[in-house]
């Protein structure tokens, strides 16, 4: 026992897990107890599971691939823009413009969606480019943050191969670091999970988990609300542990 | 990845597009078992109609001080009260009964001895949060919850009264066990008149049948919605409140970004401006077509500044219709916690009583319209008191040649919140509108209200009429009346109403009491409008006998609406076509249930 309480100490696998499992199992138990009474500031179990049945009969699954639908495909599109300003970075006439759409970061979207809508003419069209917007400002800034990175022997050990400097460009920057390019997705994709409750609610045309979490929000739904959080959950986790489980199957190098 | 699938025989490449297409499947599996999105079928109600009069109010109250605009010092020793509402103007009585923000230097709150703090906050989610969390520190113990984030009342439109309390009361069922808390209308203060509205263009004004098949840009559940609704129902058109469909047979309502009502101003702005557009699903009969189509916004539910923003920049659109048409439909309704006022009967009675004296001075003296329109802006931190003080009074425009109102309030004296509850004539205008809005919440369904909420809290719940009627010593007002005495001109709206009647009977037949029961409660939100009742028959029996039978079936509807209380001065015209004016082919038994029909219209 004592040996579970010491820093740094190493123990083995199944531990690990029956540590895990025994802080879920509380965590289930407080939840549990400290909603049975009359009165509670959480939403019940019970209430949370009435939320999840009745939302799963409205056509949450439905509802969670338009989500779904909607983040891959801004996701591709910021992820095709951001590489383009990121891999034209390192030339001198392009740098200003990468360095310019990144310190958009900083600019919020109330009142700038008139001006979107001037462009794009279609509301679902504009969830998509709004994401777009947003995720290419943080993926051409992390992007750009991996090529400065780079140690300096890694373009020495390039020149020494006689490398010219296009050549330098492709083989250490852009392939040499495409599994950077995939695990800066994986962080930036936290940021476009929590975008997409916000944009969905600007056309809840198209639905989505975003449409239904506000829905419920608007009534105080706590047991719809909580069931809707713990599925975003779940999925953003999902997401995040499928594309690291890519990476790492396909660039195995990359584990070293 | 050979350790995923125990075996060294595949490629890494081979396993991953296996271990896709797998999950892939699974995935595929779970999409097409579990149950699609829930799209809901468009409604008719029976039509309606309304008109407007300006009212008569004279009333000869004896002028009180302005108050200061210092802060009272008298009442620092009482407990502080808290209140919050939008920034409206039809709360300038109360506002202006406090002096501002915070009672001040000879204020009625500061005579009848009231601390009172009126906060602004345009957010409906946040008042609820406020008052929330007073009944979290008032279920500790305080007897006074005045931290920065609790009120013990909110002020809103009195047609949202049954979205709010039933959302808020599962809330409250949930958290500290049924019924021991409670939300409850207090009281009224004022009105919108004209302020909320539905813009469009002109057509849908002349042919309200015109508005068919259009895209509405609106805030669901919001008042503006409801006199959008209310119209559509009037005309007898039906409604598609599903924001994910189209039908091309109804009016559709598409729900505003952000639940902002200057939203749905800019998004009919943009959709006319830049071309922006909607993909809404396709639907016809009530079933989806498996199409997406791309619609425009053709108009707007809004309310001010909103229609302001709609008429400065674009040309072509007016407001079709409003609560001062839907004169009764949108009161300021103060909502309080019960549990905490019956233990605080006098505080609550007494910001009433405050707020209807302060705004039977408004009504009667110039220079308080000015102080209120000063203390609106103190409180609101917004525009000018001359913007508050002509928006009080409404304004109209011209442009290209359409004219166009903005603006628009009321205040309540005493008598009118009396009248209002139907204390003095026995015509409960406000259950009209409770039961009206309740009943758009269950069948309408917006935001999946039934999912949500489920049920609404009926009205007697929901009211709570015993701290009005609690107001003593007040000075006798009179309250605003309809005046009928003019002949009206201008059809606000006209309404195909399908009433059953026995054959050849004149009796309304038990089927369509409650359909009977909506058209009044649209009638009494709109007061102000005349009446035209004819019916119509199919063509069974000879002509002169349906013409006898359409004029006493006329009558019957007028008859129930009289007992009902809709004054006899209202009905401009009863008459009868027989089966004259056939809306169908009378060869078919639908076509004939078509024609046998009575027609409402509300003129103005």
């Amino acid at each position: 026992m004592i040996k579970f309480l010491t820093p740094f100490e190493k123990i083995s696998k199944s531990n690990k897990t029956i540590i895990l499992v025994l802080w879920i199992v509380l965590l289930i138990a407080i939840w549990f107890i400290g909603t049975s009474g009359t009165k509670h500031l959480f939403p019940s179990p019970a209430q949370v599971f009435s939320g999840f049945t009745a939302l799963y009969n409205e056509g949450l699954v439905e509802h969670i691939f338009n989500s779904l639908k909607l983040c891959f495909l801004s996701i591709f599109l910021a992820v095709v823009i951001s590489m383009l300003l990121a891999y034209s970075w390192p030339i001198p006439a392009l740098k200003p413009v990468s360095e310019f759409i990144t310190k958009f970061r900083f600019l919020p979207f109330t009142g700038l969606s008139f001006y979107v809508a001037l462009l794009v003419h279609d509301a679902r069209n504009m969830q998509v480019w709004i994401l777009v917007i947003f995720l290419t400002t943080f993926l051409t800034t992390s992007l750009i943050a991996v090529i400065k990175d780079i140690p300096e022997e890694e373009f020495d050990h390039a020149k020494t191969l006689k490398c010219s400097r296009w050549e330098v460009l492709w083989q250490v920057i852009i392939l040499g670091r495409i599994d950077y390019v995939i695990d800066v997705i994986r962080q930036n994709l936290a940021i476009a999970w929590m975008m997409l409750v916000t944009v969905e609610s600007i056309v809840v045309a198209s639905g989505g988990l975003g449409f239904l979490i506000k829905n419920s929000d608007k009534f105080m739904n706590h047991g719809r609300i909580i069931a809707l959080q713990i599925i975003i959950l779940l999925i953003g986790l999902g997401l995040d542990s499928g594309i690291n489980f890519l990476r790492k199957a396909i660039f195995r190098y990359s584990k070293i | 990845m050979g350790k995923i699938l125990r075996t060294q025989k595949l490629t890494t490449f081979s396993e991953l597009l296996i271990v896709i297409a797998v999950i892939g499947a699974i995935l595929a599996g779970v999409y097409y078992a579990s149950p699609g999105i829930r799209t809901s079928i468009s409604k008719q109600l029976s039509g309606m109609d309304v008109n407007q009069t300006d009212v008569n109010n004279v009333t000869n109250a004896e002028k009180i001080e302005i108050p200061s605009k210092d802060i009272s010092t008298e009442v620092s020793e009482k407990p502080l009260v808290r209140i919050a509402g939008y920034a409206w103007n039809a709360q300038s009585g109360i506002i202006v009964a406090n002096g501002g923000p915070k009672t001040t230097k000879g204020s009625l709150m500061e005579k009848n001895g009231v601390n009172l703090e009126i906060i602004r906050q345009d957010w409906l989610s946040e008042l609820r949060n406020m008052q929330m969390k007073f009944i979290e520190e008032f279920d500790k113990g305080q007897a006074f919850p005045s931290s920065d984030k609790s009120v013990f009342a909110v002020m809103i439109m009195g047609d949202g009264a049954p979205f709010y309390i039933s959302s808020v009361q599962k809330a409250l069922d949930e958290k500290y066990g049924k019924d021991k808390y409670h939300l409850q209308v207090m009281g009224v203060v004022g009105m919108s008149y004209g302020e909320d509205k539905l813009i469009g263009p002109p057509s849908w004004k002349s042919d309200p049948k015109s508005m068919k098949g259009a895209v509405i840009s609106a805030v669901l559940g919001d008042g503006d919605w409801v006199t959008t609704v209310n119209y559509c129902f009037a005309n007898g058109l039906k409604v598609n409140p599903d924001p994910t469909t189209y039908d091309a047979d109804a009016v559709n309502i598409y729900p505003s970004e952000n639940d902002d009502y200057i939203k749905s101003a800019e998004e009919l702005i943009k959709s006319q401006t830049t071309g922006w557009t909607v993909s809404l699903k396709e639907v016809v009969n009530g079933k989806l077509t498996g199409k997406t189509v791309s619609r425009k916004i053709d108009g707007c539910a809004t309310w001010t500044p909103g229609d302001k923003t709609v008429f400065d920049k674009l040309s072509g659109f007016i407001d079709i219709v409003s609560t001062k048409e839907f004169n009764n439909q949108m009161p300021t309704a103060v909502i309080g916690v019960k549990e905490w006022a019956t233990k605080n009967p006098e505080i609550v009675s007494n910001i009433l009583k405050s707020a209807l004296v302060a705004s039977n001075q408004i009504k009667n003296y110039e220079d308080w319209k000015v102080r209120a329109s000063e203390a609106i802006t103190d409180t609101y931190k917004m525009e000018t008191p001359e913007y508050w003080y002509k928006m009080f009074k409404g304004q109209s425009a011209t442009k290209n040649g359409l004219t166009y109102n903005m603006g628009g309030s009321k205040v309540f004296n005493y008598a009118d919140a009396m009248q209002y509850f139907g204390l003095t004539d026995g015509v409960n205008r406000y259950k009209s509108v409770y039961n009206q809005v309740s009943g758009y919440l269950k069948d309408l369904n917006p935001f999946g209200f039934n999912e949500n909420v489920g049920e609404v809290v009926p009205y007697d719940q929901a009211v709570n009429l015993f701290f009005l009627k609690n107001i003593n010593d007040i000075e006798s007002t009179s309250a605003d009346k309809a005046d009928y005495s003019n002949q009206a001109t201008e059809v606000v709206a006209s309404g195909e109403w399908k009433i059953n009647f026995n054959s050849g009977s004149a009796e309304i037949s038990s089927t369509s009491s409650k359909e009977v029961e909506k058209i009044y409660n649209l009638l009494v939100q709109a007061e102000n409008t005349k009446l035209t009742v004819v019916g119509h028959t199919d063509n069974v029996g000879n002509p002169d006998g349906n013409l006898a039978l359409s004029k006493s079936r006329a009558q019957a509807v007028v008859d129930y609406l009289k007992q009902k209380g809709i004054p006899a001065s209202r009905f401009q015209l009863i008459d009868g076509k027989g089966q004259n004016e056939p809306l169908s082919s009378n060869n078919t038994p639908a076509g004939k249930a078509l024609n046998r029909r009575v027609v409402i219209t509300l003129l103005k």
